[in-house]
């Protein structure tokens, strides 16, 4: 008769009664209706109040998972990118290559005026192909623009035909510069960005070691078609220096390319067990939640039961 | 020998008690389950006639003069009845702080995407989006529609703050109302119940309504009575007197001048109200905490738990000052530049789309280019952004014409995220977070209070039953009894009737 922890009633009442029954039937059905809950929400808790300590986890849980899919774009992002670097170096790489080839052709064979301006036309064709490579663009970004992604970076307007005779040694004002930075991982920020100065060289120079890899090969077209063997000589070793300049940029990017990879799969095993974490904190047992409704109900219509044979007989039944 | 007509005036005695005892029971059958009603007894005595001795004294043994009922007593246990109505008071207090408290989690507490935590993620998202992305305006349109559908969600979850505000006033208001109509009747019946009992007629019938009506009152104001010698029961709280003998002094409703919500004031001019402040020198002023029941934790999460706003007086932990807290210090209240950080701030000094530093404000008050009185009431994203938003400064410092690439401004908005120093020195989300939290845990302790008080209140309301409960078995074998008595006393007054008929007829 209810849950009475000392002692017991001398006198027994039907409305006693009743109440005791009521009272243990009402306690029943909030346990049902809790075990109810959690079956049809799969979860532990719906409100704070449930269970303050579990939401608070998986509050801070949540947060953690929303910000790693974030790093997980920027990631992506940032790889796209970088790969597109890479290979527009190499490239590049080889137009330089190409480029070689023809002027150490052009400086050791004995070639005529005409058979040098046809080398020429073909170095015209692979400065045109450098000027684009140079002007790549990722999502309508220029990737080697510096912070000037909206900018071409070497002229936006493709040169005319190759006139006869020398042309202008290409030069601009200034070289595009900025690094464009990402937030790899918490507070793992990095420069992902080649500016056109580090993979092509000083564009404000039109010659000297430094000048870029455009006045590289618009004096070497020059030299060719003024039919100059000694300048052709001494390009060689100026495509050489351009070449190089390529050569480390991409070993930069090269190793840019591994710490993105590498992020990756630490961000996507994070990801696992951020979800795991959550689950585990916030999910109800399926197999446990069944069992113990299960056992609820039973208790509940025992007790719905009992009440009823418990208030039927009085002392009136037996009167005649 | 006894004089001869007293077997007569015995059998009608015994008659009389029989009838007095059968409709006693038959006012506890008909009142089985009238609540509180206690059941009566009924005391007999038997009627002694003994005299002084003198010297005619009869000798011998001295036959009593029949039976008489003195008294119908009402079996009730005023102590049970004061513990009961101590606990209800605990009861209703618990029971209304649960369901106040569940109806703010309702507001606050929701999970999933529309949470106020996930727009926040989304929100300092949206800034990492724009980092790696600053030319996009698809990047920042979305960042600036995320940016109002968060502010426009503070705002909702304030107003709504507000709202239970106002209606807990209106609660309080019609309590009061009720609560009053129960001491007005509390007092009559003391009145009622007086006169009664000066008459020398005790009112048990009253009695039960007067205790009803106490018990009634609680649920909603921790009372203390006092049983006075002519019959009235006195009614406080926290020591001063809501009836005292026939007399009710009803309590009113009082505006409290600096929050413009109401507080409660008796007949004797005490003031219960949690902001004190604002009333003038002198006035009475005592913690609503001595209210106890449903009438304190309307007050206390009123007042307290969701409290004032910050710009008005309000502190943290009431839950509108938190909010403007969580939105003045995140978003920034002006374009100083940090320290200390924060997305104004860094708006305000950073570079935009277009190159230059324009100095607008991300955040700020609704209609306004100012943030200086920003807070969750208010706040809203700067229109000049909504409407162009190449205005967002995505680059830092110092402006030039090819920086359109340059997110690092945004970078910095975006680490605010991870900021431990942020809001009242913890992060955004661990602000939410603890008050979220600390929420959670006032409504579980809430709840299983209310579980235990309930239990309690079973155990008291048992022992109460056993003692005032009608028990039908028992007027049934009652009834019988007295059926029984009733006849055999029918029966010794024919017996006695035939005597005299004898006697007085049939001796000539």
């Amino acid at each position: 008769m209810g849950s009475i922890p000392y002692m017991s009633s001398p006198r027994i009442t039907e409305v006693g009664m009743s109440n005791d029954i009521l009272y243990s039937i009402e306690k029943n059905l909030d346990s049902l209706t809790t075990d109810q809950n959690e079956l049809s929400s799969g979860k532990i808790f719906s409100l704070p109040s449930d269970n303050p300590e579990a939401f608070s986890h998986a509050s801070v849980l949540q947060t953690s998972i929303d910000a790693n899919n974030q790093y997980v774009r920027n990631n992506q992002m940032v790889d796209d990118w970088v790969k597109t670097t890479s290979s527009q170096l190499d490239t590049a790489q080889n137009i330089l290559d190409r480029a070689r080839t023809l002027a150490v052709q052009a400086a050791n064979s004995d070639l005529s005026p005409t058979d040098m301006q046809a080398i020429g036309q073909e170095v015209y064709q692979l400065r045109e192909s450098l000027r684009q490579v140079a002007n790549t663009q990722v999502d309508g970004r220029y990737i080697f623009g510096g912070q000037g992604t909206q900018t071409a970076p070497y002229g936006a307007t493709p040169p005319p035909p190759a006139p006869p005779g020398a042309i202008t040694v290409y030069t601009q004002a200034a070289n595009p510069a900025g690094g464009l930075t990402v937030e790899l991982t918490p507070n793992n920020v990095i420069t992902y960005n080649i500016t056109g100065q580090q993979a092509f060289g000083d564009a404000t120079l039109t010659t000297g070691p430094n000048a870029s890899a455009f006045a590289v090969l618009d004096n070497l077209y020059n030299d060719l078609m003024t039919n100059n063997i000694t300048n052709v000589s001494n390009d060689i070793g100026n495509i050489d220096g351009a070449k190089n300049r390529i050569t480390n940029v991409n070993s930069t990017v090269g190793a840019l390319q591994n710490r993105v990879e590498d992020t990756a799969g630490q961000l996507t095993n994070m990801q696992t067990s951020l979800q795991g974490l959550l689950s585990q904190t916030q999910d109800a047992d399926m197999a446990k939640v069944i069992t113990q409704l299960n056992t609820q109900e039973n208790i509940y219509k025992a007790s719905l039961a009992a009440g009823a044979q418990a208030i039927q007989p009085s002392l009136l039944d037996y009167l005649h | 020998m006894n004089f001869s007509f007293l077997g007569l005036n015995t059998g009608y005695l015994g008659l009389a008690a029989a009838q007095e005892a059968i409709d006693t029971v038959g006012e506890n059958i008909t009142n089985a389950n009238t609540p509180g009603y206690s059941r009566q007894t009924v005391t007999q005595i038997p009627i002694s006639t003994f005299e002084n001795v003198a010297m005619n004294s009869p000798t011998g043994g001295v036959l009593g003069g029949g039976t008489l009922v003195t008294q119908i007593t009402r079996n009730r246990n005023q102590y049970l009845d004061t513990q009961y109505w101590q606990e209800n008071t605990n009861l209703g207090e618990q029971q209304q702080l649960q369901q106040s408290v569940q109806q703010i989690e309702g507001v606050l507490g929701t999970t999933g995407s529309s949470s106020l935590s996930s727009q926040f993620n989304k929100f300092w998202a949206d800034w990492q989006d724009l980092s790696v992305n600053p030319e996009n305006p698809g990047v920042r349109a979305s960042l600036v529609t995320d940016a109002q559908a968060l502010a426009s969600n503070i705002r909702q979850t304030y107003a709504a703050l507000k709202q239970q505000q106002n209606d807990t006033d209106g609660q309080v208001t019609s309590t009061v109302q009720t609560l009053n109509q129960s001491v007005s009747n509390i007092a009559a019946l003391n009145d009622q119940i007086r006169k009664a009992q000066a008459a020398g007629r005790p009112a048990n019938t009253l009695m039960d309504q007067r205790g009803q009506a106490i018990e009634d009152l609680s649920q909603y104001l921790n009372v203390q009575t006092n049983d006075n010698s002519d019959g009235t029961v006195s009614v406080f709280v926290d020591g001063h007197a809501l009836v005292a003998g026939s007399t009710a002094y009803p309590m009113q409703v009082l505006t409290n001048p600096t929050t413009s919500h109401v507080d409660i004031e008796l007949t004797d001019k005490t003031v219960f109200t949690y902001q004190p402040a604002g009333y003038a020198a002198g006035t009475d002023t005592v913690s609503a905490n001595y209210l106890g029941g449903q009438l304190k934790s309307l007050m206390n999460v009123r007042d307290n738990v969701i409290g004032q706003p910050l710009l008005s007086g309000g502190a943290p932990p009431g839950l509108l000052a938190q909010l403007d807290t969580l939105v003045r210090s995140a978003f920034g209240t002006s374009g100083a530049a940090p320290p200390p950080a924060n997305v104004n701030a860094y708006q305000a000094n950073g570079v935009d789309l277009n190159g230059a530093v324009n100095g607008d404000l991300f955040f700020v008050q609704q209609g306004l280019s100012t943030a200086t009185n920003m807070d969750a009431s208010n706040v809203d994203v700067n229109a000049a952004l909504v409407a162009n938003n190449t205005l967002v400064a995505a680059a830092s410092p110092p402006a030039g014409a090819n920086k359109q690439g340059d997110g690092s401004n945004a970078l910095a908005i975006a680490q605010l995220q991870e900021n431990t120093a942020l809001v009242g020195g913890t992060t955004q989300d661990g602000y939410i977070n603890t008050m979220l939290t600390n929420l959670g845990i006032q409504g579980q302790t809430a709840q299983t209070a209310v579980s235990n008080q309930k239990q309690i209140l079973q155990n008291i309301d048992t022992l109460r039953q056993s003692e005032s409960g009608v028990s039908l078995d028992e007027e049934m074998s009652d009834m019988i009894k007295y059926q029984h008595a009733y006849g055999a006393a029918a029966k010794v007054i024919s017996t006695v009737d035939s005597m005299l008929n004898t006697l007085i007829n049939n001796m000539t």
